[in-house]
C-alpha cells in the first residue's frame, strides 16, 4: 500500500514538467470535520470523522469518501469508492461502491451520487445507494459563511432514508437520521484550520426502535486538506 | 546567501555604456553544458551589441529572506537588458543548463517563425545541455522583452528586457532612460500554485465577501437592494471580488528585481526629461502605476509610439510595456505599482540624490466588479445593481461598426462543463479605465485614449472578421477559447496577405491580455486614422474589442493570454497558409 502514494508523486510530477498541460494530474486529502464531541451521554468521547480524498483531472477523479463516528459501545461509517465525472459547469455524477459499517457489522451498496455547488454556493452532494434488501437516499448541504477572511461560519445538514429496514445498520424504513450542525473555523493558512461548533444528531421514526439517538454536542476539532 | 552589493553600483542602465562592453560570447557564468549546480544570483547588468550568449540557469535567489532555487537567464533576475539597434542582425545563442527543456521567445518581435521560440509550434525548444542560436534582422525599435515559453518557467525567472534603439531618430526625446521591469516573485514553485488554483480557485484570494460586508452595503444601498444584489451574484455562483487569481499572499512584488526594502533608485538631475519604460513581466499580475506628484506622458505603447498623453495613472496588463517621460523637479517621487486586486505593491524611488526618498502613498481599496465586467451593463432587470462606477452610455467610445461591410468567418464553439459564463451584452468599453481604476480622482490612461504617432489613415480595411470568445469555468480553474482548451482544438487559419479583424468577447470575470506572435495587432480606438499597434491587448471582462491584424508573416504561431496559468488552456495555434 506504500507504493500508491509514492506511485501517485512520480505521476504527478511527471505531469507537472509536460508542457503546456492545462489538466495536470492531481491528488488531494481534505479533512472536513475531524471532531471530538460532548453530548449528554458521553463527555468527549465521541469521534466523528468526515474525509474525502481524490486523484484525478478536471473532468475525471477518483473519490474516496469516508464518514462516521465511533464512541465508547456504538461505532458507524459509510466508506465510498467512486468514479466521478463532470456532468456540467458545477456538477458531477458519480458511480461506484459503498460499505456501511455499525457495531461491527457490514453492509455492501452500489451507489450513485450528484455532487456540486447549487446557485447561491450551497454545496451539495445528493447519494442513491442500492442492494438487495433496500434502497437509501442520503443528502447533505454545507454553506461557508465568511465572517472575516479567515473566519467562516459552516451550517451543515444531512439526511438519511432507507426503502426498508436494514437491520445490520440499525436503520428503520423511511426517514432515518438527522444530522445538523453550525462550526466557526479559523483558516491559519487555507490548509489548516481548528474550529468549534454545536451538533446534533437524532434517529427518526422506525430507526428509533433500533437506535435511538436525540443528542445536541459541543464539538472541537480541525478542518485540513493538503 | 545572496549578499547585496552596494545599490547604487546595481542600478539598472544606469551606467549603459559602461557595461555596453560586457556584450557577446564568454560572459556567462557557466560554461559546461551539463553543469547544472545552482549559481548564486548575479547583479542583473545590460548587454550590448549585436552578438549575445545568454544561458537558461537553475540560480538561488533570496527574496524574502529565504534562499529558493530559480531558473534565470544569466544567473540574473530579471535577466540581461538587451539592447541592440533597429536595423542589425542579432545573434543570440541560447545555452539551457537546466535538467529540463527551455525556450525564449521574443516578445512583441517580427522575425522568421523558426526564431520565435515557442516549442511545438516553431521549434522544439531547447533540450538540456543544448544551445540554440536565434539569428534575425531587427526590423523595429522601443521597449519589448523576453522570456521563457516552456511549462511555468517564466514566474521562477527566465524573462528580461529588450531595448531597441531606432535606426533614425527617435520620435521620443529624453535625457535619460530607465527600464523599470515589473515582476510577481513566489517563493512557492510555478506548478504548487497552478495545482492550488486547480483546487480551490479562490485560494489566493483574501479580499471575498464577507458578512460584515454585507451590513457596511446595508448600510449604504439599504436593505434590500444589498440583499438583492448579493443574491444575484450568488445566485450566479460567482464573486464580485475575483479580481486576480494569485495574489500578494505568495508574490513579493519586484521592481527592476529589487524588493521595495531594497527600493531601487532612478536617480536624475534636476530639468532632465527622464524616459521610464515600463514593462509588465510578472506571471500573473496586472499593475495600476502612478508617480504621486508627477504627471506621465505616455509616449510608446507596446513599443511603438504613441501621440503622447499626459496621465496620472495607467494600467499595465502582464506582457504590455508603455515608455513614459517624466519631467521631475528637484525631489524624491515614488514609482507606485500596485496589483490590480491591492494586495501588494513594486516601489521605487525618482530622486536627484540616491539618499533621498519619498513617502510612499497608501493603496487604494480594492473595487468589486460591477454588471459591465459580467457584460451585463445596460440590461433590464439589475434590480437597482448597477454600483455605477463607471461611465457609460452616449460616451462610449467606439469603432464603427456601422461600416462593416466584411464577412465574418464562423468558429467552432462549444458551452459545456468549461464555460460557467456568458457575457449577454459585451460592450466596447475603451473608454472604461477598469475595475480599480473608476472614478479615483486621477487621469486614468484607457485604450481610448491612445492614438497612433503616424497616420494609419491609408491602412487597408480588414478582409474578414473573426470572433473568439474568451472562456472560463473559474470553479474547476479552466480556461479556454471558444469553449474549447488548446488541447483539443484545431489551429487557426489565417491567409497570408490578408487583413483580418478580430474580435474579442470576453465570457469571463476576469481580465485576459491577448498575445498575437509574429504580427501586429493594430488596436481599434475609434479613430481609423490613429489605430494602435500592439502586441498584447487587454480584454476587459465582459467586454469586447477589436483590432486588425495583416498577416504579413509566414509561417505556424501562437496566440494566447498571457496570464501564465490561464495559457495552457486559452491558447491557440496560428497557422499562416498561402
Amino acid at each position: 500500500m506504500r507504493a500508491v502514494p509514492y506511485a501517485a508523486a512520480l505521476l504527478l510530477a511527471a505531469s507537472l514538467f509536460a508542457e503546456m498541460n492545462d489538466d495536470p494530474l492531481r491528488a488531494t486529502l481534505l479533512a472536513d470535520r475531524l471532531e471530538t464531541a460532548s453530548g449528554k451521554w458521553s463527555r468527549w468521547e465521541r469521534l466523528v470523522w468526515d474525509v474525502s480524498a481524490y486523484a484525478g483531472y478536471d473532468l475525471d477523479k477518483a473519490y474516496l469518501y469516508s464518514e462516521g463516528s465511533e464512541e465508547p459501545g456504538e461505532s458507524e461509517s459509510q466508506n465510498e469508492l467512486l468514479y466521478s465525472r463532470a456532468l456540467a459547469p458545477f456538477w458531477d455524477i458519480q458511480i461506484g461502491a459503498e460499505a456501511d459499517t455499525a457495531d461491527g457489522k457490514s453492509v455492501g451498496w452500489g451507489v450513485v451520487a450528484l455532487q456540486g455547488v447549487v446557485p447561491y454556493y450551497f454545496e451539495t452532494r445528493l447519494r442513491l445507494m442500492v442492494n438487495d434488501q433496500a434502497v437509501a437516499l442520503n443528502a447533505e448541504a454545507e454553506y461557508e459563511m465568511l465572517l472575516r477572511q479567515r473566519l467562516v461560519l459552516t451550517p451543515r445538514i444531512e439526511l438519511q432514508a432507507y426503502s426498508s429496514d436494514v437491520e445490520e445498520l440499525g436503520a428503520g424504513a423511511g426517514l432515518s437520521s438527522i444530522e445538523t450542525g453550525l462550526r466557526l473555523r479559523y483558516e491559519f493558512i487555507r490548509e489548516f484550520a481548528p474550529y468549534i461548533g454545536v451538533a446534533y444528531a437524532g434517529t427518526i421514526g422506525n430507526t428509533r426502535k433500533y437506535t435511538p439517538r436525540d443528542e445536541v454536542m459541543a464539538v472541537v476539532g480541525i478542518r485540513f486538506w493538503f | 546567501m545572496y549578499d547585496h552589493p552596494d545599490k547604487k553600483r546595481r542600478l539598472l542602465l544606469q551606467g549603459m555604456a559602461a557595461s555596453a562592453m560586457l556584450a557577446g560570447s564568454g560572459m556567462s557564468a557557466t560554461e559546461g553544458a551539463e553543469e547544472t549546480t545552482p549559481l548564486k544570483r548575479q547583479e542583473s547588468v545590460v548587454l550590448e551589441g549585436t552578438e549575445f550568449h545568454l544561458t537558461i540557469d537553475r540560480t538561488i535567489v533570496n527574496v524574502s529572506g529565504r534562499d529558493i532555487m530559480a531558473t534565470t537567464v544569466n544567473g540574473m533576475l530579471p535577466g540581461p537588458t538587451l539592447k541592440c539597434r533597429e536595423g542589425d542582425t542579432v545573434t543570440i545563442r541560447v545555452t539551457n543548463n537546466l535538467p529540463v527543456s527551455s525556450s525564449i521567445h521574443w516578445h512583441g518581435i517580427i522575425l522568421p517563425f523558426q526564431m520565435d521560440g515557442v516549442p511545438d509550434i516553431s521549434f522544439k525548444g531547447i533540450a538540456p545541455g543544448e544551445t540554440f542560436t536565434y539569428r534575425f534582422p531587427v526590423r523595429q525599435s522601443g521597449t519589448f522583452w523576453y522570456h521563457s515559453h516552456t511549462g511555468f518557467q517564466e514566474q521562477s525567472g527566465v524573462h528580461g528586457t529588450l531595448v531597441i534603439v531606432p535606426k533614425d531618430e527617435d520620435p521620443v526625446v529624453s535625457d535619460r532612460d530607465y527600464v523599470v521591469s515589473l515582476f510577481d516573485w513566489s517563493d512557492e514553485k510555478p506548478e504548487t500554485i497552478y495545482r492550488k488554483l486547480k483546487l480551490h480557485s479562490d485560494y489566493y484570494n483574501f479580499n471575498q465577501r464577507t458578512a460584515g460586508d454585507f451590513i457596511s452595503e446595508m448600510r449604504a444601498e439599504g436593505f434590500w437592494d444589498a440583499l438583492q444584489h448579493r443574491a444575484m451574484w450568488n445566485r450566479m455562483r460567482m464573486s464580485d471580488r475575483d479580481l486576480s487569481d494569485v495574489t500578494g499572499y505568495t508574490y513579493t512584488y519586484l521592481l527592476n528585481g529589487f524588493t521595495n526594502a531594497e527600493d531601487w533608485h532612478a536617480l536624475f538631475e534636476t530639468g532632465e526629461k527622464i524616459r521610464l519604460r515600463f514593462v509588465n513581466q510578472s506571471a500573473m499580475t496586472i499593475f495600476d502605476v502612478r508617480i504621486p506628484g508627477l504627471k506621465m506622458t505616455v509616449v510608446a505603447a507596446d513599443g511603438n509610439p504613441v501621440k503622447p498623453v499626459e496621465v496620472d495613472e495607467f494600467r499595465i496588463a502582464v506582457a504590455e510595456t508603455y515608455d513614459v517621460i517624466v519631467a521631475p523637479e528637484e525631489r524624491a517621487y515614488c514609482i507606485f505599482a500596485q496589483s490590480i486586486e491591492r494586495s501588494g505593491y513594486a516601489a521605487a524611488t525618482l530622486a536627484p540624490k540616491a539618499k533621498m526618498h519619498a513617502a510612499r502613498p497608501a493603496m487604494d481599496p480594492p473595487q468589486p466588479l460591477t454588471m459591465d465586467d459580467m457584460g451585463m451593463g445596460g440590461m433590464t432587470g439589475e434590480g437597482g445593481t448597477d454600483t455605477g462606477a463607471m461611465k457609460c452610455g452616449g460616451g462610449m467610445q467606439m469603432p464603427k461598426e456601422e461600416k462593416r461591410s466584411w464577412p465574418i468567418t464562423p468558429l467552432p464553439m462549444r458551452r459545456g462543463i468549461g464555460t460557467t459564463m456568458k457575457a449577454a451584452n459585451p460592450r466596447y468599453r475603451l473608454d472604461d479605465p477598469g475595475v480599480g481604476l473608476r472614478e479615483n480622482g486621477r487621469r486614468v490612461l484607457t485604450y481610448a485614449d491612445l492614438r497612433n504617432y503616424y497616420s494609419t489613415a491609408d491602412a487597408p480595411p480588414p478582409d474578414r472578421e473573426i470572433v473568439l470568445h474568451l472562456t472560463g469555468n473559474m470553479e474547476r480553474y479552466m480556461w479556454s477559447i471558444n469553449g474549447i482548451r488548446y488541447a483539443d482544438a484545431a489551429p487557426l487559419t489565417f491567409h497570408y496577405g490578408e487583413r483580418l479583424r478580430i474580435t474579442f468577447v470576453n465570457d469571463t470575470m476576469m481580465i485576459h491580455p491577448m498575445h498575437l506572435h509574429g504580427m501586429w495587432s493594430d488596436l481599434e480606438t475609434g479613430d481609423e486614422a490613429g489605430l494602435v499597434r500592439k502586441h498584447t491587448v487587454l480584454v476587459q471582462p465582459g467586454s469586447k474589442i477589436s483590432y486588425r491584424v495583416t498577416v504579413d508573416a509566414e509561417g505556424a504561431w501562437a496566440y494566447h493570454c498571457h496570464m501564465l496559468y490561464h495559457m495552457p488552456g486559452m491558447f491557440r495555434k496560428v497557422e499562416v497558409v498561402l
